[in-house]
C-alpha cells in the first residue's frame, strides 16, 4: 500500500489497550492503528468514548491508571516507543520528539502563576541543555511572536486570566512547539472555542506546519474541522480503526456502514434527522469481531467471527469491512 | 387570542444590564449592557434561531424573555399583551405560557429523583391537583419524547446523554407552554445523538403548534432548524432575516465572516476563508458607532459616529452596517 509513498514518521500498528476496571478487563482499544505520513496533518475523528484520546495518549505513554498496551506497535522511526522505558520516554519523546497540544486552554494554565514561569519551566531549548534564563527566555518570546500572540514581549509577565481562550491556546501551541519537535499531537484543541477564534487557531497551526515541516495528529469529533484542517483521516468506533484515507475522498465516498451512517447524520447532510439506532457497547463487554456489527443494516454472521482485516479499496483510502473484502487486497 | 399573522412574542428595544451594584466594602461594578436594543418577533408555529459567540448575550435574550432577568428598559408583548415592566415573580407568572429548556438537562434534573418524581413535582407547582391525570400526562409526555412510561422509575444517571435531553424536553411540554426557549440544545452530544435529539425537536413542534426560540452558536444546526435567524455581536442583532436568505447572501460583514468560519463538510477552504483579526471585545469597554468595526475589514470613518440601525435589505431582512451599498454583497468578507 505504500511501497512508492514515504514511509511514515510516526505508526501505530495493532494496537490494544485495555485497562483495568473494578467489573473486570475494559478493552478501549482493539487492534487500532495509524500512520502518520511526513509533513501531512491526519485527523482522527469518533463520537467520545470511541478512544481517540486514548490512541494519542498511548503514542506519549500517558496511559490511565491500570491501562497497558496489550498487544501492537508504536513506531517512531526506528524506534518501538511502547519498549521504551520510562525514563527515556520523557528525555527523548515527550516535549521532545513529539509535542502536544492539550483540549482545554482553560485547564491547562495554572491560574496562581505568570505564564513566564510556566513557560520557561517546561521549555528544554533545542540542543543547549544548559541554557541561560535570558536565553530561554528570548526562545520562548521567539515562539511566542511564531504563535502569533499580541504583545509578545510582555506576555511573560502576565497571569493566566487577562489573556483570552484563543490567546492561551496560542500559548499551549508555542509550549508544545519549544523543543522543535517534528510531529504535534493536539487533542480537541479548538472545541472550548468560538468559530471565529478557531478558524485562527486553525490557520495558525496549518501555517506552523508548512513552515517548520511539521507531522501533525489531530483529534476531533467535527467533521467540517477534519474538512477545514486535515489532509487524511481516520475514523474510530468503540476502540477500533474502522476507515482511513484522504479527507476528500472519505467525506464524498466513505467505506465503512458507521462512516457513511454518521456522516449522514450531520445537519448539512442528514436527509431527515434520525441518528444511528442503538448505543456504542460497552468496553467491558463489546461485540465479537466488527465492534459496529449490532447496529449496522448490512450486518451478517461474518460480522461476528472476527475483526475484519484492513483492505484497500481505493489507493490510500483503506477500510475494516467485510462488505470490501474481495475489493482489494490489503 | 390574535389573528395567525401576529406575533407571539414581540420584542422591542430590550435592553439588559448587569452590574452597576455596589459591592461590600468595593467599588461599584461596572454596568456591563448584555442586550442592547433588541427588537424581535416570534410568529406561532415559527422557530427563530438566536445565533453568536459566546458572550453576545444571546442566553441572557432567553432569561429575560423568561422573566428570570429582569429588563432594564423596552417592551415585551405576549399576544398582545404587555408582559415587561413587572416584578421579577408577576413577570415569570405572565410569562407562564413560555418555557425554557436548559443547556445541559442532565445537570438541572435532581440525581435523588427519579424521572416520574421530577415531572410530578413540575405539574403539581403549576396547579395540576388531580395525581390521575398527573400520571396520564408524564405517560403521554414520555412517549411522545420516543421513551418508554417505564423510565418514569428511573434515575437520570442510569440515562445516556441523548435520553436526557429527551427528558429536559419531557419536562418543560407537560406543562404544554405555546413558546418553548431551547438554550443550546445539543451542545455536548455527539452527532449520531445530535440527530436523533434534533428530529425529537422538530417532531414535536409539528405535533404540538410549538413556537421555538432556539438559541445556539451551531449554525448548520440552526440552518437546518429554523426558518429565521438573528445573529449577534455584543448584545445587537447585525442581521435578521430568513435563514435561506442569509446563509445564501449573508450582508452584514460580521455575519460573512461568521459563515465563513463555520467549519463544512467541504475539504480545503481554509486557505481561502480570511480569519477575524483579534478577540471580541469586552463588554465592558465597547467602542462608539459599530461594535464590530475594530475586528471589520471594511471599516470606515463613519462607522464610529453612531450605532448603525438594522436597515431593510430584503424582504422581511435586515442588517445593520452603514457601509452595505459600499462594500457590495459579492466581496468576500
Amino acid at each position: 500500500m505504500m511501497l512508492e509513498k514515504p514511509a511514515p514518521v510516526l505508526e501505530i500498528r495493532d494496537l490494544s489497550v485495555s485497562v483495568g476496571t473494578d467489573e473486570g478487563e475494559a478493552r478501549i482499544l482493539d487492534n487500532a492503528g495509524l500512520a502518520l505520513m511526513p509533513g501531512s496533518i491526519h485527523g482522527v475523528v469518533g463520537e467520545s468514548g470511541c478512544g481517540k484520546s486514548t490512541l494519542i495518549r498511548a503514542i506519549l505513554g500517558i496511559l490511565p491508571k491500570r491501562g497497558r498496551a496489550t498487544h501492537g506497535s508504536i513506531m517512531l522511526g526506528e524506534r518501538n516507543l511502547l519498549g521504551l522505558p520510562a525514563d527515556t520516554l520523557q528525555k527523548d519523546v515527550r516535549g521532545r520528539a513529539i509535542g502536544f497540544i492539550p483540549q482545554d486552554p482553560f485547564q491547562a494554565l495554572n491560574p496562581v502563576f505568570r505564564v513566564g514561569t510556566q513557560l520557561l519551566e517546561t521549555v528544554r531549548t533545542p540542543g543547549d541543555s544548559k541554557a541561560t534564563r535570558e536565553t530561554k527566555k528570548a526562545h520562548v518570546i521567539s515562539l511566542l511572536k511564531a504563535v502569533q500572540l499580541p504583545d509578545a514581549e510582555h506576555a511573560l509577565d502576565r497571569y493566566p486570566h487577562q489573556f483570552s481562550g484563543g490567546q492561551r491556546q496560542r500559548l499551549l501551541i508555542a509550549a508544545a512547539l519549544a523543543s522543535a519537535p517534528g510531529i504535534i499531537l493536539a487533542d480537541e484543541p479548538t472545541t472550548a472555542l468560538d468559530v471565529t477564534t478557531q478558524l485562527q487557531i486553525l490557520k495558525l497551526l496549518r501555517g506552523l506546519a508548512i513552515d517548520r515541516g511539521l507531522s501533525m495528529i489531530f483529534v476531533t469529533h467535527d467533521f467540517g474541522v477534519v474538512a477545514q484542517l486535515c489532509d487524511t483521516v481516520t475514523v474510530m468506533y468503540a476502540g477500533q480503526t474502522v476507515e482511513s484515507g484522504p479527507v476528500a475522498q472519505v467525506l464524498k465516498a466513505p467505506f465503512h456502514p458507521y462512516t457513511q451512517m454518521l456522516l449522514a447524520c450531520h445537519p448539512e447532510r442528514a436527509a431527515e434527522l434520525a441518528g444511528i439506532p442503538g448505543a456504542v457497547p460497552s468496553p467491558l463487554r463489546p461485540p465479537q469481531g466488527c465492534r459496529f456489527n449490532p447496529r449496522c443494516p448490512s450486518a451478517r454472521p461474518a460480522c461476528s467471527a472476527g475483526q475484519p482485516p484492513r483492505v484497500a479499496p481505493q489507493p490510500g483510502h483503506a477500510v475494516r469491512c467485510v462488505l470490501h473484502l474481495d475489493e482489494a487486497a490489503a | 387570542m390574535s389573528g395567525n399573522d401576529a406575533a407571539l412574542l414581540e420584542i422591542e428595544d430590550l435592553v439588559t444590564e448587569f452590574g452597576g451594584a455596589k459591592a461590600f466594602l468595593g467599588k461599584p461594578q461596572r454596568i456591563v449592557r448584555a442586550v442592547d436594543g433588541v427588537s424581535l418577533q416570534l410568529k406561532p408555529g415559527q422557530a427563530l434561531g438566536l445565533v453568536g459567540e459566546s458572550g453576545c448575550g444571546k442566553t441572557t435574550i432567553a432569561k429575560t424573555a423568561l422573566g428570570l432577568v429582569r429588563e432594564k428598559s423596552g417592551t415585551m408583548r405576549l399576544d398582545g399583551r404587555v408582559v415587561s415592566g413587572l416584578a421579577p415573580k408577576d413577570a415569570r407568572r405572565a410569562r407562564a405560557t413560555v418555557q425554557y429548556v436548559h443547556q445541559d438537562p442532565g445537570a438541572a434534573l435532581d440525581p435523588w429523583w427519579s424521572i416520574g418524581h421530577a415531572l410530578d413535582e413540575t405539574l403539581r407547582i403549576h396547579g395540576v391537583s388531580d395525581k390521575g391525570e398527573r400520571t396520564t400526562r408524564i405517560d403521554e409526555m414520555l412517549r411522545a419524547v420516543g421513551l418508554d412510561p417505564t423510565f418514569r422509575t428511573r434515575y437520570p444517571h442510569e440515562l445516556s446523554g441523548g435520553q436526557q435531553r429527551r427528558v429536559g424536553l419531557a419536562r418543560i411540554l407537560v406543562l404544554r407552554p405555546r413558546i418553548v426557549i431551547l438554550d443550546e440544545p445539543t451542545s455536548g452530544l455527539d452527532l449520531s445523538v445530535q440527530a436523533t435529539v434534533l428530529g425529537v425537536i422538530d417532531e414535536l413542534r409539528q405535533r404540538f403548534g410549538l413556537t421555538y426560540l432556539f438559541v445556539s452558536h451551531d449554525l448548520s444546526v440552526v440552518e437546518r432548524m429554523c426558518e429565521e435567524v438573528a445573529i449577534m455581536y455584543l448584545g445587537r442583532i447585525v442581521e435578521i432575516g430568513p435563514t435561506k436568505e442569509i446563509f445564501a447572501r449573508p450582508q452584514h460583514p460580521y455575519t460573512r465572516a461568521l459563515l465563513a468560519a463555520a467549519p463544512r463538510l467541504e475539504p480545503g477552504s481554509l486557505n481561502d476563508t480570511p480569519a477575524l483579526p483579534g478577540d471580541p471585545p469586552s463588554p465592558t469597554n465597547l467602542v462608539s458607532g459599530c461594535t464590530f468595526r475594530p475586528r471589520c475589514a471594511f471599516a470606515a470613518p463613519k462607522c464610529a459616529e453612531a450605532r448603525p440601525p438594522l436597515r431593510s435589505v430584503g424582504e422581511r431582512h435586515s442588517a445593520a452596517c452603514v457601509r452595505l451599498e459600499e462594500i457590495g454583497a459579492d466581496t468576500p468578507a
